[in-house]
């Protein structure tokens, strides 16, 4: 038996989806650009895969650009939308994906402003509003984030930057499947989702790019994607994509309402059972899969590998930096104290989890923290 | 498999194309789906619109899908650019003002795609018309204005030949756009509620299309001075490229009363505007490169119409050369424009077209 809580990191690949993409890899093999019948075929499914997303996200089909990860999504927004202006206003609490990315541009003459977040990782519009200046080309601030699943205000964040005409990026890849939004209810100009995080395939993501704004693209090669994205279209995977897009749709409201329910289940059993426990992010709006708890004086790394022969799946953090034993720069930002920025655990729920998988993980970490 | 009669379908992403082409995948035609790629990329900044139709070409491609037909796309960019928009661009520099869409469907609908048509093996093109076409068995046709005139289309159809006609089918001619709506949801089609677009196909928002022609080919407007009717100067104009016949707004002047452009000389890169709007009306003009579809008398009574969305009005019209005519109102009409295609109609059928060459 094994329970897997680390649905933030990655999930499973439905069934519907699995089902929907084998063909085109072995039948409807055809390049999507090719004129012939095989073409045709190919080209009609990324065509249904982005009219799919599309709904999913309240754009119109031709506002999807797809590529090969939320990473490259993020990528893509921030290098392909800097023109002349050389500032860009993102936070503290970024993935990697898009902090790197301003990372990079600081190093290429550009300067970046990171806002802070107070204790429960929330960013200030006044720091926002303070932070623009005439040279502000681009702002790019999460919806919700990786570790703590607080939700940004996007559609505040998006009034500033529209009465100051600046572009806004929101990376939407913890928020797609688990809260409702779209992309005219925030206002943002681009958005990123990932297939791999709503039960979709690995290697493939997707850009929402508003009519009207033009990108400057990172990869040259053939005309794919409005020239935007160039490389012959991951069909199967735009076709997972598309479909899980479609199932997280359909079943949005259900799904808040049971990632809720096995969170703030789990959440509320650690407390009970572990007296010196502390959700971090708890006071803010959160995401419907995520808590973020701390256990002064248990390491993340001994709690992960306890739970792990105990067959408990979680992680400390996002998992792209799960391999070096750094700390989390989005709880340091939070003012973490050092002890709690030590001891933390990131709970990520699923579809998949069960009211048993909650309990046996209450259980067992009341046993290891109780024991120690 | 049984040999099928090949027929191409013209989709343009609509509900009215993508309608008309199932009438034929009823019937048991092969029908091949083709729809016309006209815009490149471009640096258009425009919210409304998606970058080079591709919104369009998505929708014709689940259109095909659904009808599982073949889809194909035809690359008429280099002749849109050529025959359509450098014929508007020259049209312009002298004070005309042209009608791309009639010279469009002349070309490239009904031209390139007729012509790709025949290459394949296909019979001929359908399209999305409202227009009723009766053939007599022995070549010729006639064409009429379709039971939902709103959209007025026969007026843009005016340049055809009857070459072209007898290659052309419009299955729409005797439905209305509600019961083609109903169709389309029925048949389960994807863009059965699409809005209908009310945009020209072609211009960036912001930029009028004679400014956006200049643009392209690269030629710079004249300013010149902007006249009343008794020789007195009231302002400049930014280019005569930019004015029509019969217009009110975006002058730049106050004369008190609403000034109306009512002639344009090019002689003296001269805009004249009025006050007297009566001065716009005009009975007598002459008309070029006329298309006879249906008349053999020299001497036709019939009605014409001399811009879109116009109720067509009783006329004379007189021939004058085999492609050449001289047209005489019975009742005097507002702001007959050079330039602009002419129809002539007898009752709701289209008997000839041409071109509003000179109006006195």
């Amino acid at each position: 038996m094994y329970t897997y809580l680390d649905y933030n990191s990655t999930t499973p690949v439905s069934k519907d989806v699995l089902d929907e993409m084998i063909p085109y890899f072995n039948q409807m093999y055809g390049n999507p650009s090719s004129t012939h019948t095989y073409g045709q075929k190919a080209i009609r499914a990324v065509d249904m895969a982005r009219v799919r997303i599309a709904k999913f996200l309240g754009s119109k089909p031709d506002e999807i650009i797809f590529t090969g990860s939320g990473t490259e999504s993020d990528n893509l927004a921030i290098s392909g939308v800097l023109n002349t202006k050389k500032h860009i206003i993102t936070s503290s609490i970024e993935h990697s994906a898009v902090y790197n990315s301003c990372k990079e541009l600081e190093k290429n003459g550009f300067k970046v402003t990171y806002l802070p977040v107070d204790n429960n990782c929330r960013i200030s519009i006044d720091d926002l509003e303070n932070a623009i200046t005439e040279d502000t080309a681009l702002i790019s601030i999460m919806l919700t984030n990786n570790e703590t699943g607080v939700i940004q205000d996007i559609k505040r964040v998006a009034e500033v930057a529209e009465k100051n005409r600046i572009t806004l990026h929101t990376d939407a890849v913890q928020a797609a499947g688990k809260m409702k939004f779209s992309v005219d209810g925030l206002g943002v100009d681009l958005l990123t989702i990932s297939g791999h995080k709503i039960y979709g395939p690995k290697g493939i993501g997707a850009l929402y790019v508003r009519r009207g704004l033009k990108l400057h693209p990172m990869i040259f090669g053939g005309g794919q994607e409005k020239k935007i994205r160039a490389g012959t279209e991951n069909v199967p995977g735009i076709v997972g994509l598309g479909k899980a897009c479609e199932i997280a749709g359909e079943n949005i409201e259900r799904n808040i309402e049971y990632l809720s329910r096995q969170r703030d289940a789990l959440e509320q059993g650690i407390l009970k059972n572990v007296s010196f426990a502390k959700v971090n992010g708890g006071l803010a709006e959160r995401g419907s899969n995520t808590t973020n708890i701390s256990f002064p004086g248990i390491e993340s790394e001994t709690m992960i590998v306890k739970l792990d022969l105990n067959g408990i799946a979680v992680s400390s953090g996002s998992a792209c930096g799960a391999t070096s034993r750094e700390t989390s720069r989005v709880l340091t930002a939070m003012g973490l104290s050092a002890l709690d920025l030590f001891s933390v655990i990131r709970f990520s729920v699923g579809l998949g989890t069960t009211d048993e998988d909650i309990e046996r993980t209450v259980q067992t970490i009341s046993k290891i923290c109780n024991k120690l | 498999m049984k040999n099928r009669t090949k027929i191409v379908a013209a989709l343009s992403g609509g509900v009215d194309s993508a309608v008309a082409a199932s009438t034929y995948v009823e019937k048991g035609y092969e029908v091949i789906g083709v729809t016309l790629k006209m815009k490149s990329c471009d640096d258009s900044k425009e919210k409304t619109k998606a970058c080079c139709g591709l919104d369009d070409n998505i929708q014709a491609r689940l259109v095909a899908e659904k009808l599982n037909i073949p889809h194909y796309f035809l690359d008429v960019r280099q002749d849109f650019r050529e025959k359509i928009l450098k014929y508007a661009w020259k049209e312009y520099s002298v004070a005309r003002t042209p009608n791309p869409c009639v010279l469009c469907n002349f070309h490239l609908k009904f031209g390139s795609l007729l012509d790709f048509a025949t290459e394949i093996g296909a019979i001929g093109v359908i399209t999305g018309h409202y227009a009723i076409l009766e053939r007599d068995g022995t070549g010729s046709v006639k064409l009429f204005k379709g039971k939902d005139d709103l959209k007025n289309q026969t007026y843009f159809l005016s340049a055809l030949t009857q070459e072209q006609l007898n290659r052309s089918y419009m299955p729409l001619g005797d439905i209305t756009k509600v019961e083609v709506r109903q169709i389309a949801s029925q048949l389960g089609l994807p863009n059965a509620t699409k809005q209908e677009s009310q945009d020209a196909c072609f211009g960036y928002k912001g930029e009028g299309f004679a400014e956006t022609l200049y643009r392209i080919f690269d030629s710079k407007s004249i300013p010149g001075d902007i006249i009343t009717e008794d020789g007195k100067i009231v302002g400049r104009h930014n280019g005569i490229n930019n004015y029509t016949i019969g217009q009110r707004k975006g002058l730049g002047i106050a004369l008190g009363k609403p000034a109306y452009v009512f002639k344009i000389d090019k002689e003296s890169n001269t805009v004249y505007v009025s006050t007297d709007s009566s001065l716009l009306l005009k009975s007598t003009f002459t008309a070029i490169d006329m298309n006879w579809l249906d008349s053999t008398e020299d001497i036709i009574q019939c009605e014409v119409q001399t811009r879109y969305r116009q109720t067509p009005l009783p006329a004379i019209v007189e021939k004058i050369t085999s492609t050449t005519a001289s047209i005489k109102l019975l009742q005097p009409a507002r702001a007959i424009t050079p330039g602009q295609a002419l129809a002539v109609y007898r009752g709701s059928q289209l008997i000839a077209g041409g071109w509003i060459d000179l109006v006195k």
